[in-house]
């Protein structure tokens, strides 16, 4: 554990001068300070159009951060073979991805902090009630970080190229937030006869859902959100992140350099 | 050799409770919306808006333009609203535009009220309007508000403005009223010659309305009433 602590403080440093973390920071704040004149557009609902710009953009480029973060580090160190010099010394492979995993998840927690802090004084301005489900929703977009960090240093451990990484990763992250589509998928291929139940719904469990993280979307529903399903939903998360990083682990520790 | 062992057997089980908290959530998560096979979107954006988490922001698109199409002139002449008779345009698209916003996000309150205000009170499409609210009601079965739109719009369909008037009173004493109900309001209070009360909801449309329409709507209704010159 004393070992994590210095990777993690190495990763925050390199990427925070690192100029990628400084424009997608600066392109975020940009968007959400435009969301003023989109807001324009519809008077009526002025507030919720900067929360649903500003939400947007807070999870865009969080996750544009992390999984450039997660594809840069780790292959970038490979391929300049400085990853030797770290595994000299007396520092296990376990401890190096859980260290820069925490690493990338501490970096994405100071970006959506600081994105976060923007758009509530965007709308505190414009006269905007608080609402508790706005916390939610941000440290929702952040358990989302957490899945798809722990699969972007898989990715890259597995792939030849940062751009494949990056694409891979991407396509995990569309791919995540339709896996509810596929109950519809099976009911209409079971209503022509096909049954490929039991593949789909491997598929469903295998992937990551990002639907039921994506609380931005329900924050205007009345519905209670109880809080034994938001400890299901962090544990969830949690657990399929644990999974993601002990396979990059795995792979890792069958690396030769 | 033996630690990749060990690193697999600690990932199968991390797996079946990856498995059974996601079954968790699946059975405690009450939120719902609309697929999108049932919202049809009628644009790229808003297809891809709602299949990547933005269905909000998508609503909020939809809800943009349907601001643009109402808020573009059809015809040439002024907009003129008289109790009973309306020289707008068709907006024919007004309906399915309303219903993809309110599809995309079924909680978008203002959208159902706005719609279904609009089409009654400006256009006289009372089933459209009556269609509209009731899907809120469907989607939404507490918001109380919806349930007094359709009561106001059947009695306004059915002429009983005294029934009205009360409904529609109760209506604009909430922040989220749209200007529109009160436009039709002041129309009402004009028509039934109770020029006090006509007189106070336009000068309070220009206080505090953003739509600068509107204000300039109301500036003209109180210059033409003698109390602005």
């Amino acid at each position: 554990m004393k070992k994590i602590i210095p990777i993690i403080e190495y990763t925050l440093k390199e990427n925070i001068r690192h100029k990628i973390f400084y424009t997608l920071l600066l392109f975020a704040l940009v968007i959400m300070a435009s969301s003023l004149i989109f807001s324009m557009l519809s008077p009526e609902e002025e507030t919720r159009v900067i929360l649903d710009i500003g939400l947007g953009a807070i999870e865009i480029f969080a996750f544009l951060s992390a999984i450039f973060a997660a594809a840069g580090l780790v292959l970038g160190e490979i391929e300049n073979k400085s990853i030797s010099l770290i595994l000299a010394r007396p520092v296990r492979r376990y401890e190096y991805i859980w260290g820069r995993y925490s690493g990338i998840l501490s970096i994405s927690l100071c970006n959506i902090l600081i994105m976060s802090l923007g758009l509530l004084f965007l709308l505190f301005v414009k006269g905007w009630e608080f609402q508790f489900r706005f916390l939610l929703a941000i440290g929702f977009i952040f358990l989302k970080v957490v899945i798809i960090s722990a699969l972007a240093i898989l990715i890259s451990l597995i792939s030849t190229s940062a751009i494949s990484s990056i694409s891979i990763t991407f396509f995990l992250w569309v791919v995540g937030h339709v896996t509810d589509h596929l109950k519809y998928l099976n009911y209409v291929l079971l209503q022509k006869g096909v049954k490929i139940t039991i593949f789909l719904k491997a598929i469903y469990y295998l992937l990551p859902n990002f639907q039921y993280l994506n609380l931005k979307d329900y924050i205007g529903n009345p519905n209670p959100l109880t809080g034994a399903t938001i400890l299901w939903q962090v544990a969830y998360s949690l657990v399929y992140a644990s999974i993601a990083t002990w396979l990059s682990v795995l792979v890792f520790s069958r690396k030769e350099f | 050799m033996r630690k990749p062992i060990v690193i697999f057997f600690l990932i199968l089980p991390l797996l079946g409770l990856s498995i059974f908290a996601q079954h968790q959530v699946e059975t405690r998560f009450r939120f719902s919306l609309p697929l999108i096979v049932e919202v049809k979107p009628s644009s790229f954006i808003h297809f891809w808006g709602s299949l990547l988490g933005f269905r909000r922001l998508s609503s909020d698109l939809a809800w943009i333009r349907l601001l643009q199409y109402y808020g573009t002139l059809e015809r040439e002449e002024e907009h003129v609203h008289h109790l009973g008779h309306c020289e707008r345009g068709e907006y024919s698209e007004l309906l399915p535009r309303c219903q993809e916003v309110v599809r995309l996000d079924p909680y978008f309150h203002y959208a159902y009220l706005f719609g279904g205000g609009c089409l009654a009170f400006n256009h006289e499409r009372y089933e459209e309007a009556i269609q509209l609210l009731q899907e809120g009601i469907r989607n939404d079965p507490k918001f109380w508000k919806f349930r007094l739109y359709i009561a106001a719009i059947v009695y306004t369909r059915t002429k009983e403005y005294d029934k009205v008037l009360p409904l529609l009173e109760e209506a604009t004493r909430y922040r989220d009223c749209p200007e529109v109900v009160k436009v039709f309001l002041a129309s009402i209070y004009k028509a039934k010659r109770e020029y006090d009360k006509a007189i106070a909801i336009w000068e309070n449309i220009l206080a505090t309305s953003r739509n600068e329409s509107l204000r300039s709507m109301a500036e003209s209704r109180l210059k033409e009433m003698g109390v602005l010159r």
